[in-house]
């Protein structure tokens, strides 16, 4: 079994993974080799032809991304930023702080490395509120870094200076979205921002800037101390590249965050989770935070990667899956995940702001009973309008778990609707406490 | 240029617009809420998607975030676009309260408007709508917040526009609240247009607040009399009262926005102080005997004692036209009549000056419009938004838009946070100038002058009150070398000016020479038997020259403010106030713009409600509705006194003016509510008038000033214009505060005419300077520049 | 034409042999439907204030702008007609004002006989078209709707819910 981003980890102790330790898995190899004998350009090269696609939810190519930014001739001098996204606040998703907790230099090194490719001059961290322990242990990779000249002016003697600091969100949900993240960060008000222009011309203070996810640049290293090919052989499939941190929560026996090869299968990941828990049947999984549609039961041999998912009509999302039993209502689970959605609105763009909430209230006369056969398609038709037409990306999500539900659970919205209420007794329970 | 087909039909447009604009040129309305011409687009209400063929695909996008690219074919006819907008609809309305029957807003609300349009009348959701607190925001603006739709327009005219900073966006998800952080009145003089900007009713007009039905207005293109810009508006009246004033759009003018002075400082219309009777001291009261009883009279007094023994006087508040039959009537028996068209001799003075300036400079006007796209800009001798309020949001335009602003002030409280302002005592502007012509100085100056002769589109705008002569004079000298240097690239040069009133322009064109000093000496003299006094104000006259006017054997006044002119005339002739009248004014930049009448004059019907009930009686007129346009008064005097033929009417009086003097002859084809015409200052051949400079001896000096809102001499009478203004406050520089001790109340003595009142610190006032607006009442006036003695008031000192 | 005027007569024959339908008003009082368009009211809500909240679209409404408004507010906020005319010379009793009422204020009654020997005494003004009832809907209260605190505080209408506060950053 591989471990790549995993492969130093916390100690008994719950602190994360020394520097002394990660270096002595390898760490800061690739960071010496590329200050040594890459030049950027070639370092954005090997990025692109490994593969590597952005870990965040959106699958961007990540070599892609960091060609975008002005380099060279195009740099007018002036200030560009790395900002690392990790605002992990989709529902289900533990990931970032999985690794955020075990192994925080890798995501160090892949900054800087990142940061060398793109010819950045600072790099900060946008942390998501909750993780107070977790930010304060980095702080302190951080002060181990800049003292083993992993950080700040000339790195490991060359004649590159990067550092990295630290921001701690103000915690809402669409601190999480790139350009609402920028916002957030300037002190502003965390509504996302149109693009054109795209952050890599005009972002942090309008100077250029490239927002990556903590898992993605913590890929980085590797790739730089062993070459694309060999990331891309990491992956369970042919077209894949790397390793994932494949996250289950939800109806297991074992909810963890475990790192496996890209293309691992669901039910593989979902078998090494102990299955579904108190051997029930399992009835449906959202593969990848809240903004994925379902998969039914009947899919799971379906490869954990981005193509093989939209292939099936879902998303790779983050990776990490919420698992559904025959005890679990995908109806009450959907209503769940609106309300959150609604309540993180940033209240810009008014599908979003008032569209959710009407959905919401939808749902809500599902679970209680109060639904018709109409309000299917109008749920159907109000997501329609809701998701593609919507400022950002927010609105977009929420509507993805409705049409796989529209898709997938059609006869069970019928029932809620025949049998005036929710016919899973949990669910129930819920709704009238 | 892009060419697409919009709805079906084909258009070409200019490189980057958007395709709500390319609607526009095709003449589809694309429905809007967020977007907004002047604000631009920022995609928030997303009402406007549109459906786009282009390349063989359909997308469905946002109008306004789209720029038209050739090929597009672009509809808003299509099922998915109906269907979006429809949503848009019912998602607005979720919130939004079922209270339009009692909303200000109806009738011009957009979100009104589309729900009919999109036949929305079924609430398919069960939620339940959110409520917000109001907050109090001054007397001009009510404030409803449940009514809003979040479409961010508010905060985008008031915070990005107009560079307000007390009123902002808070919360989140689908409780999005715009307000103050505390309830209180707006700072910004700009708050009106946030009646306008709302496209539902979360702001509505106080002062119109239960009125009206928008529908029931009579409405009639006009013109703000408030300040010299010359905005151009739409007062609304209804039952003869008149109820609101909203902007009308003119891009070369206001644009569609007003300050507040403008929009709510119509009280004195409807004043019940207003002298609305015929009012003779032998008790005439029919209109036809009393004008040929006062005719009489004048002739009587010019036949014995020869025209030069009569004095005709207007002001800037007067139209084109009552200015010429006021010269009109100074002919036959009154020929030699001593005319002035001034109320205030040293404005007088320094109106002329400007005028002169302009027509010798040799540049091209600077219109509001030009304001906005100058690319270096100076203002100098004025605090721009207290004197011409608007004229201050087109230079924060200039700014916004990458121009550089300089201010050379002593006082800048709008501009500094976009501008480089140079704090300059009032008889050092004109040293400055000169360093700018020059190329010397140091600092910001230096940088102002390097900036101006490297412009390509340079600007430069001078003031009235707070510039002496010699300013005047270095202005213009530093117009006329701009000329020169920049004219053989072909590069623009704009000069501009401030006027007194809304007719300072046209006043200062129509004048022979400053006649007001010389006429109100020989007043206090004794030395005339009759005077004409025209809609002016005696607020600036000596207190002798007002004595005087007591002792005169005939005093005519015609007016529509109360006041002690009014009072002390043996023949009052009430006036059409400028909503009420036809005639034209010309704004600062010499642009001739035609007003027409709004309401009759008289008493309401609205007033006029007792018990639950309209007047029961019936009857043909108003009741106190005698008031005549103060033109046609005139004229029908001078056919009483001159013997020249039947009163003239509108076209009539316009064509003479143009007969007697060609320079005037383009009036002729100004209609009201048009764009209005630029006459050249040149033709007018203005008089030469020499304004004294400043005195910068040692000690304090007091200028007067005006001040946003409460000094203008019309909308200080409205009843909400006074309590926003507040008390008057002199300002002071912190040095000259902590030196003298100054603070809370304090007395102004120059040279034995006292006044009390609040003094305050300002941060930018230059050393020596004490700033008192213009509404202090002094016992005698004393001069711009004069000497002044600043002491804790006693009631202070003792306590 | 033989039979057209035989088949005429029939009729007439056949009449003379049933009840007369002619009503013998004013001795009869004849039976008004009750969505009969009469003398127009103006009702009260079931709090027993008045119902018109002086919007303007009844006069907007009318054809022969019989109608005239003015409207006010009352220290409790409560928008409402300062002064209320209809003009019955004028009106065509068309009821189109009772449709374009929001508050179901102004309704068409059953009653007719309001001849009067002076046109004046046809100008109605508010005390003469205000009635002490609800008319037919006697429940419904526009302010308990309208999201405006007059009658109950902030939030608390049928359809509201209590006030948020735009100061908080909590969801």
């Amino acid at each position: 079994m591989t471990e790549v981003l995993l492969r130093a980890r916390a100690g008994t102790d719950g602190r994360p993974a020394s520097i002394d330790a990660y270096r002595a898995v390898g760490g800061y190899a690739g960071l010496a080799r590329a200050l040594k004998d890459l030049k950027s350009d070639e370092l954005i090269e090997i990025v692109k032809q490994s593969g590597l696609r952005g870990r965040g939810g959106a699958g961007f190519p990540s070599g892609m991304k960091w060609s975008f930014v002005p380099r060279g001739e195009k740099w007018d001098g002036g200030p560009k930023y790395l900002l690392c996204n990790a605002d992990e606040m989709e529902p289900g998703t533990f990931k970032d702080r999985v690794l955020f907790e075990q192994n925080p230099h890798a995501l160090i090194e892949g900054m800087v490395l990142a940061a060398y490719g793109m010819e950045m001059t600072e790099g900060f961290v946008f942390v998501r509120r909750e993780y107070f322990r977790q930010t304060d242990d980095f702080e302190k990779a951080l002060i181990e870094a800049r003292q083993a000249g992993m950080l700040g002016q000339n790195i490991l003697g060359s004649r590159f200076s990067f550092d990295i600091h630290v921001h701690r969100s103000g915690g809402r949900y669409i601190c999480g979205e790139e350009t609402a993240l920028i916002n957030a960060f300037e002190g502003k008000r965390a509504n996302p921002r149109s693009k054109p222009p795209f952050p890599a011309t005009k972002g942090l203070w309008g100077r250029p800037t490239t927002v990556h996810n903590v898992e993605t640049l913590a890929c980085v290293p590797g790739i730089a101390a062993n070459g694309a090919e060999w990331f891309k052989n990491l992956a369970a499939t042919p077209e894949g590249a790397g390793t994932k941190l494949y996250g289950g929560s939800g109806a297991l026996e074992a909810p963890k965050c475990i790192e496996r090869p890209i293309g691992t299968t669901l039910r593989a990941l979902i078998d090494e989770m102990g299955g579904v828990r108190g051997g029930k049947q399992l009835l449906a999984v959202i593969p990848g935070g809240a903004s994925t549609p379902f998969i039914p039961a009947d899919q799971i041999d379906v490869p954990m990667d981005y193509a093989a998912l939209e292939k099936i009509g879902s998303r790779l999302g983050t990776g990490t899956f919420i698992v559904f039993s025959e005890d679990d209502c995908p109806v009450h689970g959907t209503l769940n995940m609106q309300r959150f959605f609604a309540r993180e609105s940033c209240g810009f763009c008014t599908p979003c702001r008032d569209g959710l909430p009407y959905g919401v209230e939808i749902l809500e006369r599902f679970e209680q009973g109060r639904a018709t056969m109409a309000d299917i398609d109008l749920l159907d038709q109000l997501y329609a309008f809701i998701g593609p037409n919507s400022f950002c990306a927010l609105a977009g999500g929420a509507a993805e778990p409705i049409k796989g539900l529209i898709r997938h659970f059609r006869p069970l919205l019928e029932e809620h609707v025949t049998s005036k209420g929710c016919p899973f007794a949990r669910s129930r329970e819920a709704v009238h406490a | 240029m892009p060419e697409i087909v919009f709805d079906g039909k084909k258009v070409t447009v200019p490189a980057g617009t958007n395709l709500v604009e390319a609607g526009g040129a095709a003449g589809t309305s694309v429905p809007v809420f967020c977007y907004h011409k002047d604000l631009g687009a920022v995609g928030a209400c997303r009402v406007c998607a549109v459906s786009i063929k282009q390349n063989d695909k359909t997308r469905m996008a946002m109008a306004c975030m789209t720029e038209a690219q050739d090929g597009m074919d672009v509809t808003t006819l299509d099922p998915q676009s109906r269907q979006m907008r429809k949503w848009v609809t019912e998602w607005l309305m979720v919130n939004h309260p079922h209270d339009c029957p009692i909303c200000d807003e109806g009738g011009e609300c957009q979100l009104q408007d589309l729900t009919i349009a999109t036949e929305h009348s079924i609430r398919r959701t069960e939620l339940k709508k959110r409520t917000f607190e109001n907050q109090y925001l001054g007397e001009f603006i009510t404030h409803e917040m449940n009514r809003c739709i979040t479409c961010y327009r508010c905060q985008r005219f008031y915070q990005d526009y107009a560079g307000g900073r007390d009123f902002g966006v808070t919360g989140s998800r689908d409780r999005v609240y715009f307000g103050r952080f505390e309830p209180g009145a707006f700072e910004s003089a700009f708050s009106g247009n946030l009646v306008e900007m709302c496209p539902t009713g979360v702001f509505t007009d106080k002062l119109f607040r239960y009125k009206s039905r928008v529908w029931d207005l009579e409405i009639s293109p006009s013109i703000c009399p408030h300040c010299s810009v010359g905005c151009n508006i739409l007062p609304g009246a209804r039952h003869r009262m008149l109820q609101r004033v909203r902007a009308r759009e003119n891009e070369a003018v206001n644009g569609v926005f007003l300050c507040d002075r403008g929009q709510f400082g119509h009280g004195y219309i409807m004043d019940p102080a207003r002298p609305r009777d015929l009012r003779m001291s032998d008790g005439t009261t029919d209109w036809d005997a009393a004008l040929g009883v006062t005719g009489g009279a004048l002739l009587e007094i010019a036949r014995a004692h020869g025209g030069e023994s009569v004095a005709l006087i207007t002001s800037t508040r007067a139209s084109v036209e009552t200015h010429f039959a006021l010269e009109a009537l100074a002919s036959g028996a009154l020929a030699g009549a001593r005319i002035s068209h001034f109320e205030d001799a040293d404005r007088e003075a320094s109106a002329l000056a400007s005028l002169s300036a302009l027509a010798t400079a040799g540049a091209q006007p600077l219109e509001q419009s030009d304001l906005a796209g100058c690319d270096v800009l100076v203002i100098a001798g004025t605090s721009l938004v207290d004197e011409a309020p608007l004229a201050a949001l087109a230079a924060r335009q200039c700014a916004r838009r990458g121009g550089r602003v300089f201010v050379v002030s002593p006082l800048e409280r709008y501009l500094g946070d976009v501008a480089t302002v140079i704090p300059t005592h009032p008889a050092a502007v004109a040293g400055t100038l000169e360093a700018l012509a020059s190329g010397t100085g140091d600092g910001a100056v230096a940088a102002a002058g390097k900036a101006l002769m490297g412009a390509q589109k340079p600007g430069l705008l001078l003031g009235g009150d707070l510039l002496d002569g010699p300013a005047l004079a270095a202005g213009a000298a530093l117009a006329r070398s701009l000329v020169r240097s920049h004219g053989s690239s072909g590069k623009p040069v704009r000069f501009g000016t401030l006027f007194p009133g809304p007719n300072g322009f046209g006043a200062a064109a129509m004048s022979k020479d400053a006649a007001l000093a010389g006429i109100l000496a020989d007043l206090e003299a004794g030395k005339f038997k009759a005077a004409v006094v025209v809609e002016s104000d005696a607020a600036a006259w000596s207190p002798r020259a007002r004595q005087a006017l007591g002792n005169l054997p005939l005093l005519i006044v015609l007016d529509y403010l109360p006041g002690i002119l009014a009072d002390t005339a043996q023949c009052f002739f009430p006036t059409e106030a400028t909503y009420e009248s036809n005639g034209i004014y010309v704004n600062r930049a010499g642009r001739a713009q035609g007003f027409a009448q709004v309401r009759v004059p008289g008493r309401s019907v609205i007033e006029e409600i007792r018990d639950d009930s309209f007047r029961r009686s019936y009857q043909r007129t108003p009741n106190e509705g005698g008031a005549r346009m103060a033109w046609w008064i005139l004229d029908a005097l001078r056919k009483r006194t001159v013997g020249s033929p039947e009163v003239r009417d509108l076209a009539g009086i316009r064509d003479a003016l143009a007969a007697a003097r060609p320079a005037w002859a383009p009036l002729r084809a100004v209609l009201a509510g048009d764009e209005g015409t630029v006459l050249d200052p040149a033709a007018f051949q203005p008089a030469t008038a020499t304004t004294p400079a400043f005195e910068r001896g040692d000690g304090l000096r007091v200028f007067r000033m005006d001040r946003t809102l409460g000094s203008e001499v019309l909308s200080r009478r409205s009843e909400p214009m006074r309590k926003m203004a507040g008390t008057p406050v002199a300002l002071v520089s912190p040095g000259d505060a902590a030196r003298l001790k100054l603070g809370g109340r304090v007395s102004l003595d120059a040279g034995g005419s006292a006044v009390e009142l609040e003094c305050r610190a300002e941060a930018g006032v230059p050393d020596g300077v004490v700033l008192v607006p213009r509404d202090v009442e002094w016992p005698i006036l004393p001069k711009q520049g004069a000497s002044v003695r600043v002491t804790a008031a006693l009631a202070e000192a003792a306590r | 034409m033989i039979r057209e005027i035989v088949d005429g007569f029939a009729v007439t024959w056949r009449k003379m042999f049933s009840k007369p339908v002619t009503v013998q008003y004013p001795e009869q009082k004849p039976v008004i439907p009750e969505r009969y368009r009469g003398r127009i009211i103006l009702t009260r809500d079931p709090s027993g204030e008045e119902r018109c909240v002086a919007c303007y679209l009844c006069s907007s409404a009318c054809p022969v702008d019989c109608i005239t408004i003015q409207a006010a507010e009352r220290d409790d906020g409560r928008r409402y007609p300062e002064a209320f005319r209809i003009n019955f010379n004028r009106c065509i009793f068309c009821g189109l004002c009772a449709e374009a009422c929001p508050t179901l204020a102004l309704q068409m009654s059953q009653d007719f006989e309001m001849a009067e020997t002076d046109p004046r005494r046809l100008i109605y003004e508010k005390d003469r078209l205000t009635v002490d009832h609800g008319g037919k809907y006697p429940n419904y209260s526009f302010w308990e709707e309208a999201g405006v605190a007059v009658t109950h505080a902030l939030g608390h209408g049928h359809q509201d819910v209590p006030p948020s506060d735009p100061r908080s950053n909590l969801p």
